[in-house]
């Protein structure tokens, strides 16, 4: 679904050392109806890689393919951007109509959808993010994970075949990141390739996949299950890392007879279970 | 502009706005034709009927209208004072009022008084939303001349969809500084104007940062422009609309024959 080829990037490519570069030697391909997230620090350059894979930025060096075409060609610039969504960090800088019904149809007049089918749309998209009877509503009257909800049904109207979420919930509170983080495990299941950005460890594992960005380049591509056990390494790029896994490694530091690895919070807890009652 | 919108469902509410706005655009002219008090009183009693129909409160109306009776005043006192032509009728060391003046200070504030309903009619009964959608239909046709109709429009709804953001932000940005000390309420108006200056510089940075961070996800939804653009919402003209012409037209034919 998309390639990434030996990128570089940066936004001042002349002015800075190529150690510099937000993007070093970026190689990458992602399969259709893959859930995947990149995970780094600050600076880590995995905002400016989801801004290079719908061609908002082009590389300085390498190649982007979206479906096999390229991201630097201008004329399949708006297939490549209808094909690869992308929702933001910030739910209120996204949404630019005044009443809900019209954000979502925003993306729509921009592709030229006739107006009937816009109907449909509209309303399919409002429903899978649970925003249904709230079509004449203004953002400002909507809570944050409202109005992140009212992002995504703005992508999903267009129907992608990618969503990448940037840092989607890491402005929102704890149940607007809930509800945001269902959807986006809702939209996986039915076939929608998500990629997931974010700091967050935990979000990081409810993915299949997991890139580990620091200083411009992957560091780790994993499957999930397989980083999990091994997940203390994250905290070298200064990342969180999840409590089972800290928990699971002080208590066999403290001698406890448990498995050597677990690749999920609910293993640590059937192995407790196991190792308690046997006392 | 002038006035709220209210929300609603009067006749006046339901006419399209591009009627409404073409309207209020030919009455200001049409305010124009009357001459004497036939005519002016045709025109008041037309805009009191256009007010009844909006089923919009007198009281409300009167209370958006305040800051323009203060106007009116204003301007029909000077007219008294300076208007000269016709008999003396007071005369009162340096201040003759003549009969012109009286004439001339009546009729100008019924005029200002009659262009400031119009439009507040317009914009108590249609929403800006539509306002901004009759203003691109509207000026459409003129895009081939150069005026950018869509970009327009898209400008007023983005505004729109930010004004009670940006309000927001800056309640929240006065609070802060308050908290580190800031003084909004004492001093005079000079030094309370200036008192705001901490909170308009976060604002403007904050607003440029919005408008980048817009502008990204617009581009992200593949907006390129009014070109092979199709729109969500459609206007429609009804019969309210006809009855609102015919209406225009008989007031015209009547102020004609009305005038000296």
């Amino acid at each position: 679904m998309i390639q990434v080829k030996g990128v570089w990037f940066h936004y001042q490519p002349e002015e800075a050392p190529r150690k510099d570069w937000a993007l070093q030697d970026i190689n990458l391909t992602i399969m259709p109806g893959e859930y995947v997230s990149v995970i780094g620090p600050n600076g880590s350059g995995k905002s400016t890689l989801s801004r290079l894979l719908n061609g908002l930025l082009l590389p300085v060096e390498g190649e982007v393919r979206v479906g096999g075409r390229l991201t630097a060609n201008t004329q399949d610039l708006w297939y490549i951007r209808q094909q690869v969504g992308l929702v933001f960090q910030n739910p209120d800088n996204q949404i630019v109509a005044p009443t809900v019904q019209d954000d979502v149809a925003f993306g729509l007049e921009n592709l030229g959808v006739s107006r009937e089918e816009m109907k449909e749309r509209i309303r399919d998209a409002l429903e899978a993010v649970g925003l249904a009877g709230m079509e004449q509503r203004e953002p400002h009257h909507l809570s944050g994970g409202q109005k992140q909800r009212l992002a995504i049904a703005g992508i999903l109207a267009m129907q992608p075949k990618v969503i990448v979420f940037d840092e989607a919930t890491s402005m929102l509170d704890p149940q607007g990141r809930k509800d945001v983080l269902g959807i986006i495990r809702q939209l996986n299941e039915k076939g929608t390739t998500v990629i997931h950005i974010t700091h967050s460890a935990n979000e990081a594992f409810l993915a299949k996949r997991v890139i580990v960005m620091a200083e411009g380049r992957i560091q780790l591509d994993l499957p999930a299950d397989e980083l999990y056990p091994i997940a203390l390494i994250l905290e070298k790029w200064g990342l969180d890392v999840p409590l089972a896994v800290r928990l699971h490694h002080r208590l066999l530091g403290h001698g406890w007879h448990l498995r050597e690895r677990i690749t999920s919070l609910e293993d640590l807890v059937t192995d407790l279970w196991r190792f308690l009652s046997k006392d | 502009m002038i006035g709220q919108y209210i929300p609603g469902h009067s006749p006046l509410h339901q006419m399209d706005p591009r009627a409404k706005l073409l309207f209020v655009f030919a009455y200001m002219f049409a305010v124009f034709l009357a001459n004497n008090p036939a005519t002016y009183g045709l025109l008041v009693l037309f805009t009191g009927i256009g007010i009844y129909f909006s089923r919009i409160s007198l009281s409300v109306f009167y209370r958006s209208m305040k800051p323009v009776f203060i106007l009116i005043l204003l301007t029909s006192l000077l007219h008294l004072w300076m208007t000269r032509g016709g008999e003396a009728l007071f005369s009162f060391s340096f201040l003759t009022i003549y009969e012109e003046g009286v004439r001339q200070a009546i009729y100008i504030s019924i005029r200002f008084f009659l262009l400031m309903a119009a439009a507040s009619l317009l914009t108590f009964t249609t929403s800006p939303i539509d306002l901004t959608d009759g203003m691109e239909s509207l000026l459409k046709p003129f895009e081939r001349l150069g005026v950018p109709a869509h970009e327009l429009a898209l400008m007023m709804s983005i505004a729109l969809r930010f004004i009670p953001t940006l309000w927001e932000e800056t309640e929240k940005i006065k609070k802060a500084q308050m908290a580190r000390g800031a003084d909004f309420e004492s001093g005079h108006v000079f030094k309370r104007v200036k008192s705001y200056i901490p909170v308009l510089i976060p604002l403007f940075i904050s607003a440029f940062r919005r408008a980048e961070d817009l502008a990204l996800a617009m581009e992200s939804r593949c907006y390129r422009g009014g070109k092979g653009r199709t729109k969500w919402r459609e206007l429609h003209y009804s019969h309210l609309d006809v009855v609102l012409l015919l209406l225009f037209v008989i007031l015209l034919t009547a102020l004609w024959l009305l005038r000296k």
